[in-house]
C-alpha cells in the first residue's frame, strides 16, 4: 500500500497522478492497513509538522489565515465536515433534514461528545456558536452566517436553524463553523477548547503550537499519534534540513521550488496531490484589445501552459482549462486541451482581429506570489512570440486587492483563486452582478445558470449546470486557465497515512508512524 | 559631570525626535496603498464584510482621529492591538524582543572580542604582515554582503558539516545551549561588517595614542612595549570604540531584518516585515516606534557616556 | 547691496591654496584662507601613501564591473532574459561562463546586467542623497536658529529609523521597482549628508573670513559657494563614496527580501533570493551573485579610502 505512495515519479500526465493519488488514499480511507495486512497503524508517537505561518489566533470565528485554520482543523469541529472528494458528511451533527422549499435545516447532534474541558456537547452549545459566529461583535464579518435568521435549540439534541432565502451552499459554509463552548469562549483566541482529535498545550509564539490526543475523543479508533509539534519554520529549505535531521517529520505544502531535494534523498518521500487552486491569468474584458473575443483566445494559443507548469512550478501542477480543479470531481469537465499550445493560430486570430503586428499590454503581477511571477515572466515571453508586447509591473499584494481586484485597474494579472467546496462559491465569481467580478465577465446565459443554481437541490441538475458555466468560461476564453498547482507534501519514509482534502487542511487523524 | 542644564536639553530634543519619528511612522503607513481589512480577507472580500470588518477594526475614523488617538496610547505605553493577531502590540513586541536582542548582544560580543584585539595588533605591527592581514580583512568584512555570507555559513556549516542549525530559534527557556547554537551563525554574519569598522577605528585610534606625548614619556621611561600598548594605549583608545560600537548596537536592531529573514529567527525584524505584508498597521507603527525610540535613546546614552569618558568635549 | 561690483573680482589659485582677490578702486584686500581660524587646509601636496596600491585594486575591480556594465549595454553578452527552460541549471561551461539560472537564463549575462542596475541604482541614490542632504543641510547651517531646530529634528526623526529600515519603509510606500529603489535608499541616507553639510556650515558661518567676507559685502551666494563650500566638499565626497557602496548593498539587500528591483530585470540580491532554493544542486547560482556584490562594494570601499586619502591625509 505505502509503496504506491513512495516516492511518486513525475509523469507527464500530471492530473493522472493526481487521480492516482487521491484514489490510492481513498483506498486508505477505508481502512488503514488494508492493503498489507501487516502494517496496522501503530499506536503513539510525536510527530512535528513544519508549518511556514504563524497563526494568527485560534478563535476559529475570528481566524481567517488559512495558516491556522490547518491546525485549526485538529482541535475544532462543525455540525458537518467534509470527505476527501469534498463531499458534506456527518460530523458533530449525526444526521440532518432539510425542509422542501429549502430555507429550514434541523440538525440532530451526535451523543457523547465531549468538549476538551470535559463537558457533554449540547444543541445549546451549538445554538451559542452560531449566534456568536453571526455577531459582528465577536464573529468575523462574514455575510453567509447573516442568512440564518433563526437558529434554535428544538430539544437537549436538536437544533433548527431557517435560513431566509434558499441557499444551496449552506452546508458547506457549516463546515467552518466550529462549536465552542460557552464558558470557554472568552479566552478561545490563546487557549482553544473545541471538540477536535487533539486539544492544544502550548503555543509558543513564532516558534511552535503543541498539541496533544484528546483521550475522550468521539471517533473510535483515532488519532493515533499521542502529540503533534506545529514547527513554524519560514523557509522551506530550511525546513527540509529539519526533515533530513529527523527534527521535522512532515511538511505540508512544500514549495516545489525544493521539491527535488526531497526526491533525492534517501529516507525521505514526497506525495503530490491537487491544491484546488485555480492559478489564472485574468484578463480584463473592459478593456481595449482584450473585450475582442478572437485576441483573448489569441492569447489562449500563444501560452503553453505545458511549459509553464514545468517551468514555473517545476512540473507539480495539473493543467486547467476552466475555473475548477479536477479535486472537484463531480463538477469537474475536463477542458484542460480546449486552447492547444498553437503561436501560429494565435497570430491568425491576432490578424483576424485587426491586430496583425500585435499589441502592447502590461501584465500586473502580485509580488509576494512566486510562483505568479515566475509565471508572469514567462508568459510575457511567450506572447512576445505572437508579437504581443507585454510589459511586466509588479505590484504589492495589498495593492493588488486595491487596485487590481476591487477596482478593476489592469489589463492582465495572474493570480491563484483558492477552491471552495461548493461549485457556487468557485463559479459565481463569474456573474456579471458578483462584486468581485473582476474580469469583468458577463454572459447572460452563464448568470441565469449561476441563479438556478443557487436555487436547485437536486444533484445531476446541479452537475449538469456547473459543468455547462465550465464550458461557456472555456468558450468565451475569459480567462487563461493555467494549472493546479499541486499541493506537495514532503515526509519521512516512516510517517503514514496522509490525507488530501480539497480544503486546506492537514488532517491528523490518521496519521502514524510505521513500524 | 555633566552639566543639568544641557542634558534637560538632550532630553527635550530627544522627545521632539519620538514624536517627529512617531508622525513619520504614522504618516509613511497610512499612505501606503492597501487596506488591512482587504488583505485579511485576500480574494474572498465581499463589499458588505469589507464595510462591517473596517468598521470593527476601527479602520473607518478618520485619520486624524486616529492618529491622536494612537498617539494617546502611545504616550501610556499602550501601542494597540495588532489587526490580524487579535493581540496587544506591546506583548508581541516583548515576546519578539529576546530573539533581536540576544541576536544583537552575541553579535555585539563576537565584534568586540574579534575586533578591538585585531585593530590594536594591526596597529602595534603597523606596516608589518600582520597589520596587512588585519587590514585585508578589514576590507572584506566591510565588502562582503552579510546575507550572502549567512547563506554561505548554512551551506558549510549546516549542510556540508551538518555543525549548527541551518535557521529557527530554540527559545532560551527551552534549552539554552541550542538557543545559543542557533544564533551564532546569524550573529556572525551580522557581525562581518561591524568587525570591519570596530577593527578599523581601534587601529586608528590606537596609533593616534601611540604618537602622544605621554606615550613618548613612557617609552622614554623604559616601559616595556607590551605593556605600554595593550595597558595604557588600549585603555585610551576605546573612548570612540565605545561611541561606534553604541551606534552599531542600535544599527543591529533595524540590520537584522535581513539577517532574520536569510535564518528564519522569530524576531522583532520578520514580525515587522509580516505585519507590513499584511498592512497590519498598529503592529507596523509599534515596532519601527519601538526600534526608533530604542535607536534614540540608546544614541542618547551613548553621547553622554562619551561625554563622561572625554572631558575634553565642550557642550554646545 | 554688494559693495563689490562682480566683474572686478577675480578668484583664482595661488601656491595651491584658495585665495580670493577682491579688488575694487577703493581697496585691495589679499585674503589667504589658510590664515585664518577655522578653514581646513585645501589639497596641498600629497604625500605618497601605501594605500596607492589598495586604490589600484579598486580602481582595477572596478574597471571590470564597468566593463561588465558595458558589455550589457552594447549587448555583447548574452540577452540576459531568454529563458531556455530545457537548459536550466546548468554548471558553468563554455556557452554559459557562470551557468544557466532556474529559467535557464546566461547567468552571466545576468550578472552583468546586474552591474548596471547596482551601478544606476548606487549612483542616483547618492546623487539623490548628496544634493538633497546638502541643500537641507547647507540650509540649516547657514540660517541657523528656528530653521536648523525644525530641520535637524527631522532629520533626527529620520535618523531614527536606521538605514534599511526607512528604506523598506519607503518601498512598502512607493512601491518596488528600479526608480522607487533609487528615491528610497536615496531620502533613506539624506541624514548623513545633511549633518556633514550642516557641520561645515555652522563652523564655516562663524569663521573669521567669512564674518570679513559679510562686512566686504559679498553676496550670500557666493560666500558659500567661495567660502563655505570648498570646506564641505572633501567630507561630502568622501561621504558620497562610502554611501555609493552601501547603496548598493541596501539595493541588494532589499531585493533580496523582494522589496527592491523587479522582474524581469536582473538584480544582483533578487538572483541569490531565486536561487537558494537551488543552492543544493547549483551552488555556482548562489555563488556569482554574491560574489558580485561583494566585488562591487569592495571595489568602492577602496576607490573610497583613495579619494579621503587624497583629501584628508591625516587619517591614515
Amino acid at each position: 500500500m505505502g509503496g504506491g505512495l513512495k516516492r511518486i515519479c513525475r509523469l507527464p500526465a500530471i492530473f493522472v497522478l493526481g487521480l492516482l493519488v487521491s484514489l490510492s488514499l481513498n483506498l486508505w480511507a477505508e481502512g488503514p492497513g488494508e492493503g498489507s495486512a501487516a502494517a496496522a497503524p501503530a499506536l503513539g508517537g510525536h510527530l512535528v509538522v513544519a508549518v511556514p505561518v504563524e497563526p494568527d489566533t485560534f478563535d476559529p470565528h475570528k481566524a481567517v489565515a488559512a495558516a491556522t485554520e490547518e491546525i485549526d482543523f485538529n482541535v475544532y469541529q462543525g455540525l458537518v465536515s467534509f470527505d476527501q472528494e469534498g463531499r458534506i458528511i456527518p460530523c458533530l451533527a449525526e444526521s440532518w433534514q432539510i425542509s422542501e422549499d429549502g430555507t429550514s435545516y434541523t440538525f440532530h447532534i451526535r451523543d457523547g461528545v465531549l468538549f476538551h474541558n470535559g463537558r457533554r456537547l449540547t444543541a445549546a452549545d451549538v445554538v451559542f456558536s452560531l449566534e456568536r459566529i453571526r455577531d459582528d461583535a465577536t464573529g468575523f464579518p462574514l455575510s453567509w452566517p447573516k442568512r440564518m435568521v433563526e437558529v434554535a435549540a428544538i430539544d437537549e439534541n436538536t437544533v433548527c436553524i431557517r435560513l431566509d432565502e434558499p441557499y444551496a451552499p449552506f452546508l458547506s459554509e457549516l463546515v467552518d463553523a466550529a462549536v465552542v463552548p460557552p464558558e470557554a469562549a472568552r479566552n478561545l483566541a490563546a487557549q482553544p477548547v473545541g471538540t477536535g482529535p487533539f486539544r492544544m498545550v502550548e503555543w509558543v509564539n513564532g516558534h511552535h503550537v503543541e498539541l496533544e490526543r484528546f483521550q475522550d475523543y468521539w471517533e473510535e479508533g483515532v488519532p493515533y499519534l499521542d502529540r503533534v509539534t506545529f514547527r513554524i519554520i519560514p523557509d522551506p529549505a530550511t525546513a527540509i534540513l529539519n526533515l533530513k535531521a529527523g527534527t521535522v517529520h512532515v511538511i505540508p505544502r512544500l514549495s516545489a521550488d525544493v521539491a527535488w531535494d526531497v526526491e533525492a534523498t534517501e529516507g525521505l518521500k514526497l506525495l503530490e496531490g491537487p491544491m484546488n487552486v485555480v492559478q489564472l491569468m485574468a484578463l480584463n474584458l473592459d478593456r481595449k484589445p482584450l473585450s475582442d473575443k478572437r485576441v483573448r483566445q489569441a492569447i489562449n494559443h500563444a501560452v503553453d501552459k505545458d511549459l509553464l507548469i514545468e517551468g514555473a512550478a517545476w512540473g507539480y501542477g495539473t493543467k486547467l482549462g476552466s475555473n475548477m480543479s479536477p479535486v472537484m470531481e463531480s463538477f469537474y469537465l475536463d477542458l484542460a486541451d480546449f486552447y492547444q499550445y498553437d503561436p501560429k493560430r494565435a497570430r491568425e486570430l491576432l490578424a483576424e482581429a485587426g491586430y496583425p503586428n500585435g499589441f502592447e499590454i502590461t501584465l500586473s503581477l502580485p509580488s509576494s506570489y512566486d510562483l505568479h511571477v515566475k509565471t508572469g515572466e514567462m508568459v510575457a515571453a511567450m506572447l512576445a512570440e505572437v508579437g504581443i508586447r507585454v510589459r511586466i509591473e509588479l505590484v504589492e499584494w495589498g495593492t493588488w486587492l486595491e487596485r487590481i481586484y476591487t477596482k478593476r485597474d489592469y489589463d492582465m494579472t495572474i493570480v491563484g483563486l483558492t477552491g471552495k467546496l461548493d461549485p457556487h462559491t468557485v463559479l459565481s465569481r463569474y456573474e456579471s452582478s458578483y462584486a468581485r467580478n473582476f474580469n469583468n465577465f458577463r454572459n447572460d446565459e452563464y448568470d441565469n445558470l449561476i441563479q438556478e443554481g443557487l436555487r436547485t437541490t437536486d444533484f445531476s441538475r446541479r452537475q449538469e449546470i456547473y459543468r455547462r458555466c465550465q464550458e461557456i468560461l472555456a468558450e468565451e476564453a475569459a480567462a487563461v486557465f493555467i494549472m493546479d498547482p499541486s499541493d506537495l507534501v514532503a515526509m519521512r519514509e516512516d510517517v503514514a497515512g496522509w490525507r488530501y482534502y480539497p480544503k486546506y487542511v492537514d488532517d491528523l487523524r490518521y496519521v502514524y508512524f510505521e513500524k | 559631570m555633566v552639566p543639568l542644564q544641557y542634558l534637560w536639553r538632550r532630553i527635550g530634543a530627544l522627545v521632539v525626535t519620538l514624536l517627529i519619528a512617531c508622525t513619520i511612522t504614522f504618516v509613511v503607513f497610512n499612505i501606503i496603498p492597501g487596506d488591512p481589512a482587504m488583505l485579511m480577507l485576500g480574494t474572498e472580500a465581499d463589499p458588505e464584510v469589507l464595510v462591517n470588518l473596517r468598521r470593527q477594526l476601527g479602520l473607518d475614523l478618520p485619520l486624524h482621529v486616529q492618529y491622536f488617538q494612537w498617539l494617546r496610547s502611545a504616550a501610556t505605553g499602550d501601542l494597540g492591538t495588532s489587526i490580524r493577531l487579535g493581540r496587544p502590540v506591546a506583548s508581541l513586541i516583548l515576546e519578539r524582543l529576546p530573539v533581536t536582542a540576544s541576536l544583537a548582544v552575541l553579535s555585539m560580543a563576537i565584534t568586540v572580542i574579534i575586533a578591538v584585539p585585531a585593530g590594536a595588533y594591526g596597529a602595534a605591527r603597523r606596516g608589518r604582515l600582520a597589520d596587512y592581514l588585519v587590514s585585508i580583512f578589514t576590507q572584506v568584512g566591510l565588502a562582503i554582503p552579510h546575507f550572502w555570507l549567512g547563506i554561505l555559513l548554512i551551506l558549510l556549516f549546516s549542510m556540508r558539516w551538518q555543525l549548527l542549525p541551518p535557521g529557527g530559534f530554540v527559545p532560551w527557556s527551552k534549552n539554552p545551549w541550542q538557543a545559543f547554537l542557533s544564533l551564532l551563525l546569524p550573529a556572525l554574519a551580522l557581525a562581518s561588517h561591524r568587525i570591519a569598522q570596530v577593527a578599523r577605528i581601534t587601529r586608528t585610534a590606537m596609533l593616534d595614542t601611540l604618537n602622544k606625548d605621554y606615550m613618548r614619556t613612557g617609552r622614554s621611561k623604559g616601559l616595556p612595549e607590551g605593556m605600554l600598548i595593550y595597558k595604557h594605549a588600549l585603555k585610551n583608545s576605546l573612548i570612540p570604540v565605545v561611541t561606534v560600537a553604541g551606534m552599531q548596537f542600535a544599527g543591529l536592531l533595524a540590520g537584522s531584518i535581513v539577517a532574520e529573514e536569510v535564518f528564519a529567527l522569530p524576531g522583532l525584524g520578520r514580525l515587522l516585515l509580516q505585519a507590513i505584508g499584511y498592512r497590519d498597521l498598529p503592529l507596523v507603527q509599534g515596532i519601527s516606534l519601538f526600534i526608533a525610540a530604542v535607536v534614540v535613546i540608546i544614541n542618547f546614552i551613548t553621547d553622554i557616556l562619551y561625554l563622561l569618558l572625554d572631558p575634553r568635549v565642550r557642550y554646545d | 547691496m554688494p559693495l563689490v561690483p562682480r566683474r572686478q573680482r577675480t578668484y583664482r589659485k595661488e601656491n595651491g591654496a584658495l585665495a580670493v582677490v577682491w579688488r575694487t578702486k577703493q581697496l585691495t584686500l589679499r585674503h589667504w584662507s589658510s590664515e585664518v581660524e577655522g578653514f581646513r587646509q585645501h589639497p596641498r601636496p600629497r604625500r605618497l601613501h601605501r594605500c596607492r596600491l589598495n586604490t589600484w585594486l579598486g580602481g582595477f575591480l572596478l574597471l571590470a564591473i564597468l566593463l561588465a556594465a558595458a558589455a550589457s549595454w552594447w549587448g555583447l553578452t548574452l540577452d540576459p532574459n531568454a529563458m531556455n527552460i530545457r537548459e536550466r541549471l546548468l554548471p558553468p561551461s563554455r556557452g554559459h561562463w557562470l551557468g544557466t539560472d532556474h529559467f535557464g537564463r546566461d547567468i552571466f549575462a545576468r550578472i552583468a546586467y546586474g552591474s548596471r542596475i547596482a551601478l544606476v541604482v548606487g549612483a542616483g541614490s547618492t546623487l539623490l542623497a548628496a544634493s538633497l542632504g546638502a541643500g537641507l543641510g547647507a540650509w540649516a547651517g547657514y540660517k541657523g536658529g528656528w530653521w536648523d531646530e525644525v530641520i535637524m529634528r527631522f532629520i533626527d526623526g529620520l535618523m531614527a529609523f536606521s538605514g534599511i529600515l526607512l528604506a523598506i519603509m519607503l518601498v512598502t510606500v512607493m512601491g518596488p521597482g528600479l526608480g522607487n529603489t533609487i528615491i528610497a535608499i536615496g531620502i533613506a541616507n539624506v541624514p548623513v549628508f545633511a549633518r556633514i553639510t550642516r557641520g561645515v556650515f555652522l563652523t564655516g558661518r562663524n569663521a573669521l573670513y567669512v564674518e570679513a567676507a559679510h562686512a566686504l559685502g559679498a553676496r550670500t551666494w557666493d560666500i558659500i559657494r567661495y567660502h563655505i563650500l570648498p570646506n564641505g566638499i572633501g567630507p561630502i565626497l568622501v561621504q558620497a563614496t562610502v554611501t555609493f557602496s552601501t547603496a548598493i548593498l541596501t539595493e541588494a539587500s532589499l531585493s533580496y527580501l523582494g522589496l527592491g528591483i523587479q522582474p524581469p530585470d536582473a538584480s544582483w540580491g533578487r538572483m541569490l533570493k531565486e536561487a537558494q532554493p537551488q543552492m543544493g544542486r547549483a551552488l555556482w547560482s548562489v555563488l556569482a551573485p554574491g560574489a558580485a556584490i561583494f566585488i562591487a562594494v569592495m571595489a568602492l570601499n577602496l576607490m573610497g579610502d583613495g579619494i579621503r586619502d587624497q583629501l584628508d591625509p591625516e587619517t591614515h
